[in-house]
């Protein structure tokens, strides 16, 4: 059947943007629609070195230059000293830091030895726009509200200031992000009963996060810092903005904030007072926006492309935030998908077939992640043992850079999972008491 | 074990991980209770006895037990180094 255009897109942010980057720049008719107008803030703002590729093949890396966005060289984890996971008196001693620079490992297609921090409010316009300058139609404003598969075409419901409209495509991509449209439509969705996570978070003027960062070895205020709280699974993102902006998350789990019985407001305040260094840096600093919460962490979907269907970026899957995936597995799944509707519109085969390939390699990059996740958490403060053993330390940071979509199963993380199996069967291993409280049950992801 | 590994080791702790002021430790210092040794500093230790004796100790075979002093740590390097089979998980 003739249809309005060749691909119909639900979702303006990252992997809704570059899919129609790649499809326009292919000659492919796409329409894409947003509910919002951009710009508008979003969390998520880190990035990690593989998002760089997208940005060559898209022409973006000059923009990118130009908007200034900060380079980020590598990522910090800092853990508390004492506290109640440790078996033993610390005695003053405190725990190493772990430090990874991107530069350390050079990464085969990535020319820069770094990636970017963003304000996700004007890089998902510039994504949007440059989507459109490549020969994109863009429709913001205007809310998706149902898609109908046929035979030969698929259509898609819509409003635009409630006034109902149809559009006809050969297939959709859906991007819409956690709102996950097609995956609540067709009952793909499955909640993660492990990562019950819970993040609030805000940005600050004036955050002194090279005061933190030299208190924590040398000043590496650039780089993303992980801040391990002295509470189960819980810990604080510092990501810069601009030079004097710092985006400051706390993540824990539901449970803890359910417990607390306390305002979002005192909870974030009580949970940062766990690390006095970062607590007083922040009440010297200007809140500039209130606290957003995001629930309902992880999910994965039963199938993430159908017959002139497909699922790209968080529409498709979230895995917790912890190394800055989120923008990454956005933009890879939008590069991904995109050959594999190049090439099923050449065929003219719109079937779930065509998207094997997207399915199979989006699969597996999410699931390298989900393990490396599930594993960090249990590793606890261990991890930073971890990345400083030179014999795991470049393994590791393969996966840091974003490079996962390779290997069916990394063996690091086949080597992490033995160490922690072995610990937790050991009562008597030195690292017994120092795990974290995730159970093995983790260990066999349903998806 | 050669009294030579448990001098090495107690040069090495002394001025690795209490940064040339344990003057006092001997092989028998409790440096787990002590906190001297912890899940960081044992990496740092094993890493040491590869470098030093080409004993490779992977960290899951090491218990509390194994670090607790240095006469330990020198019995666990021992250990390793007389097992011919190289570790071989199943």
């Amino acid at each position: 059947m003739h249809t309005d255009v060749d691909v119909a897109i639900i979702g303006g942010g990252p992997a809704g943007s570059a899919t129609a980057a790649y499809l326009a720049k292919a000659g492919l008719r796409c329409l894409l629609f947003e509910r919002e107008i951009f710009p508008r803030p979003h969390v998520g703002e880190s990035l990690v070195p593989s998002s760089s590729r997208v940005f060559q093949e898209l022409g973006l890396i000059d923009q990118m230059e130009r908007e200034r966005f900060p380079h980020k060289y590598g990522a910090v984890w800092t853990a508390v000293s004492g506290g109640p996971m440790y078996e033993h008196q610390w005695d003053g001693l405190a725990a190493d830091d772990a430090v990874i620079r991107f530069d350390e490992r050079a990464q085969p297609g990535v020319q820069r030895p770094y990636t970017y921090h963003v304000d996700r409010g004007r890089f998902d316009l510039m994504l949007l726009q440059h989507a459109h300058r490549l020969g994109a139609q863009v429709c913001e404003g205007v809310a998706v509200t149902a898609v109908e598969p046929a035979d030969d075409h698929t259509r898609l419901r819509c409003r635009l200031g409630g006034v109902p409209f149809a559009v006809t495509a050969q297939m959709v991509v859906d991007a819409s992000g956690r709102r996950t449209l097609i995956g609540n439509q067709m009952r793909w969705k499955v909640n993660d009963p492990v990562f019950d996570q819970y993040a609030l978070h805000t940005w600050f003027e004036g955050y002194d996060r090279h005061a933190v960062t030299r208190a924590a070895g040398a000043d590496r205020g650039d780089y993303i810092f992980v801040h391990f709280l002295p509470l189960t699974n819980s810990w604080i993102w510092q990501i810069p903005i601009t030079d004097t902006i710092t985006s400051i998350g706390v993540v824990t789990q539901k449970a803890h904030f359910a417990r607390a019985r306390a305002s979002r407001t005192e909870f974030f305040w009580e949970c940062l007072a766990t690390r006095p260094e970062l607590h007083d840096a922040a009440r010297a600093a200007v809140q500039l926006r209130p606290l957003a919460e995001e629930g309902d962490y992880s999910y994965a979907m039963s199938q993430i492309c159908d017959d002139r269907l497909a699922l790209v970026g968080d529409a498709a899957r979230f895995v917790d935030p912890i190394f800055s995936t989120g923008v990454s597995i956005a933009l890879n799944s939008a590069r991904f998908v995109s050959r594999d509707i190049v090439d099923a519109a050449a065929r003219g085969d719109w079937s779930r077939a065509s998207f094997r390939t997207f399915e199979t390699t989006i699969r597996r990059g999410t699931r390298n992640w989900y393990n490396f996740i599930t594993l960090y958490y249990r590793l606890n403060v261990l991890f930073t043992a971890f990345v400083n053993d030179p014999r795991y330390r470049l393994d590791v940071l393969t996966l840091l850079q974003g490079d996962v979509y390779d290997d069916d199963e990394p063996a690091v993380l086949e080597r992490m999972r033995r160490i922690v199996s072995e610990v937790e069967r050991n009562e008597q291993h030195v690292w017994h008491k120092a795990l974290n409280a995730l159970t093995a049950r983790a260990f066999q992801p349903r998806f | 074990m050669p009294p030579r590994v448990e001098e090495q080791l107690l040069t090495y702790v002394a001025s690795e991980l209490l940064a040339g002021k344990g003057h006092d430790l001997t092989p028998e210092t409790p440096l787990l209770e002590l906190g001297i040794i912890d899940s960081f500093t044992v990496l740092k230790v094993l890493a040491f006895a590869e470098r030093e004796w080409g004993t490779t100790i992977p960290i899951e075979l090491v218990s509390a037990q194994d670090m607790k002093d240095i006469a330990s740590i020198a019995r666990l390097i021992a250990r390793r180094a007389a097992e011919e089979a190289p570790y071989n998980p199943s």
